[in-house]
């Protein structure tokens, strides 16, 4: 009980904090709110165990994503271990395909696909791409929006005129014709899709960010800056940027589902990642092909996608409503 | 209230202009010539030819007004690839009504369902089921349409054969059922989230008080009080809905080869039919410019504070 504060972790053991007004620190009070929201922590656990798979995963695979072996076509999964237990076990329809093929020692932990490539091997590399794709163009989506809404927010006036005029129009024309439009154009790749989603991108990031500083810019403090004759560079990356951190970490967070739905929506139609070049789009639709007789070639991409798209949603609501419990339930 | 409406339309207007500029560069800068397709080797005579037939050897100004005013008739120019020289205006007919339908029928069913799901979730807040609502609805959310097409596709088409797997001509309701279904979860999921905020707050606030205690039934109360309010919100989403079913419907269409424009997209996208694709996605854009023109000018009507203040939203 030095210095007159009320020290809480010498009463933890027996007094129930308030976190409300526990006057911690705020990092700590966010991460708090954060896991006290079960779906985000699970998210957050789903997202972590796939990013760590997505890394590791191929890796540690005895197989690469793209060598075609035709002596390994269609194999049903097969797990070490498990296959005691008659679940993984390399059976298909009754049939022990592994031990018909003469494959005794083999183990393809999700199958493989028509062409012989490991299911296992290829999800995981496919949800690599998705995601290095989408953290990349959530991030220059961040700070070309970012720069953009300052821009137009602090100096307003014809400037933000003119700059609203621009957002407006990219803002009219569906996502959906701007993407696909510029894959037709450029050569199919990572690079290309990233551009492409970064030309859509950034819209929503820079009116969220422009509003905020049309707000902030009239505060005191920035008045005060002014006067003391802080340079408007400084005014805006020193002290509105600050002030708008917890926005963007919130949209970011919620560009990046979109942005793997929209990669694996390109790759899923033909105009993404090349073949063979694996990616959640493209197995998904490869697997639709065979989905009548070989549902497990679908089903394997199909859960794991789902299963991203659900915890990056989950963790981007539980961030919200962390930073910015006004905007709870929204 | 007609001079905002004047005034969305002329942004309207410029807007399509614009958009028909932007896919005219495009198409100038499409790798190869459109006559690439055409089978055997052409000379570079035959391809002046043909340059001169359609026009393209004209100045790019002179082209661009052309093309304008093609487009703004109704005339789209021929398919290349998919049906030889067949006008695409033609392609489209019946194509555009499908997809139409189906997506109003998507859009109805999940408008339907969502503010049930919302309502039902909102009245009964804090409770399991409030949270078993909230999930499917962030599942709804979350998971892309076409995956829930395939999932749709492999129990109910192939498994239980309850509808056909392809789109069947004969038996059009039956098959559009499926599609149906399978672009409804996103509004289901957005319209349910909202509506579910939305009435907590509005069931909370005094005029339900004042509607309950003058013993007005449950039903009127939250229909007619509470619903009304909810409304507003739900038409804030309808652009992003309007988005995501467009984009949905594409693969879900392709998925279940219904003959609609999502389907001929991808298609033409696929083959490189450039005049197809084109007009397809001003078409995608001029749809989407328009409802968002209808939704700002509901917004207008149904919301008074905006109108007043010109449009103009935070």
């Amino acid at each position: 009980m030095s210095n007159g504060r009320f020290d809480f972790h010498e009463m933890s053991d027996n007094i129930e904090i308030d976190h409300n007004f526990s006057g911690q620190n705020e990092i700590k009070e966010k991460i708090y709110r954060f896991q006290k929201n079960k779906g985000a922590v699970v998210g957050f656990i789903l997202i972590v165990l796939i990013i760590l798979l997505a890394i590791f995963g191929p890796i540690i695979s005895p197989y690469t994503h793209d060598a075609i072996n035709t002596a390994y076509q269609n194999l049903p999964p097969r797990i070490p271990g498990l296959e005691k237990l008659g679940i993984f076990d390399g059976t298909w329809k009754g049939i022990n395909v592994y031990e018909k093929a003469g494959l005794y020692d083999k183990y393809f932990y999700l199958g493989t696909d028509s062409l012989g490539r490991d299911i296992f091997t290829r999800v995981f590399s496919g949800a690599r791409i998705s995601l290095l794709i989408a953290v990349i163009a959530a991030g220059v989506d961040m700070i070309i929006g970012v720069t953009y809404g300052l821009i137009c927010g602090y100096y307003g006036g014809k400037v933000d005129i003119i700059m609203q005029r621009l957002i407006e129009i990219i803002h009219s024309i569906p996502r959906l014709v701007i993407v696909t439009m510029l894959m037709i154009v450029l050569k199919p790749g990572v690079g290309s899709i990233i551009v492409a989603l970064l030309i859509s991108g950034w819209i929503g990031m820079s009116c969220l960010v422009r509003a905020q500083t049309l707000k902030l810019k009239e505060q005191e403090y920035v008045l005060a800056c002014r006067t003391l004759g802080v340079r408007d560079r400084n005014i805006i990356f020193g002290e509105i940027l600050p002030n708008t951190f917890g926005q963007i970490i919130i949209m970011t967070m919620t560009s990046i589902p979109s942005a793997i739905f929209m990669e694996s929506f390109l790759s899923y139609i033909g105009l993404g990642i090349p073949a063979p070049q694996a990616s959640l789009g493209s197995m998904i639709s490869d697997g639709y092909k065979t989905m009548l007789t070989y549902p497990y070639q679908l089903l394997v991409p199909a859960v794991l996608f789902a299963v991203l798209m659900i915890a990056l949603n989950l963790v981007a609501d539980g961030i919200r409503d962390a930073l910015d419990p006004k905007m709870k339930d929204m | 209230m007609w001079k905002y409406i004047l005034k969305r339309l002329g942004i309207a207007v410029v807007t399509i202009l614009i958009i028909l500029l932007i896919l005219f560069v495009l198409l100038e800068f499409m790798p190869g010539t459109p006559f690439d397709m055409t089978e055997g080797n052409i000379t570079d005579e035959q391809i002046e030819v043909l340059y001169a037939k359609y026009g393209l050897d004209k100045p790019v100004l002179y082209r661009f007004v052309l093309y304008v005013k093609n487009m703004l008739s109704g005339d789209f120019g021929v398919s290349y690839v998919i049906q030889n020289n067949m006008p695409i205006s033609q392609m489209l007919e019946g194509r555009l009504t499908l997809s139409i339908k189906i997506g109003a029928q998507a859009m109805l069913i999940g408008t339907l369902f969502g503010l049930i799901l919302g309502i039902f979730a909102a009245l009964k807040h804090n409770t399991p089921l409030d949270s078993g609502a909230t999930l499917l609805s962030m599942i709804g959310a979350s998971v892309p349409s076409y995956v829930f097409a395939l999932g749709l596709a492999y129990v109910f088409a192939f498994k239980l054969k309850w509808v056909p797997l392809l789109y069947n001509s004969k038996k059009e309701f039956i098959s559009t059922i499926l599609p149906t279904i399978a672009l409804s979860f996103s509004p289901i999921a957005s319209i349910a989230r909202y509506s579910r905020t939305e009435m907590i707050e509005v069931m909370d606030s005094d005029y339900i008080q004042l509607a309950e205690s003058k013993g007005l039934s449950r039903f009127v109360v939250i229909v007619r009080h509470g619903l009304r309010n909810a409304m507003i919100t739900i038409l804030t989403i309808m652009g992003p809905m309007l988005v995501s079913l467009m984009t949905g419907s594409t693969v879900v269409e392709s998925i279940f080869s219904v003959p609609g424009v999502g389907n001929l997209f991808i298609n033409a996208l696929q083959v490189n039919d450039y005049n197809v694709t084109i007009t397809l996605a001003f078409i995608f854009s001029a749809e989407y410019i328009l409802m968002m023109l209808f939704v700002d000018v509901m917004y207008g009507i149904i919301d008074p504070r905006i109108r007043v203040s010109g449009g103009k939203k935070a």
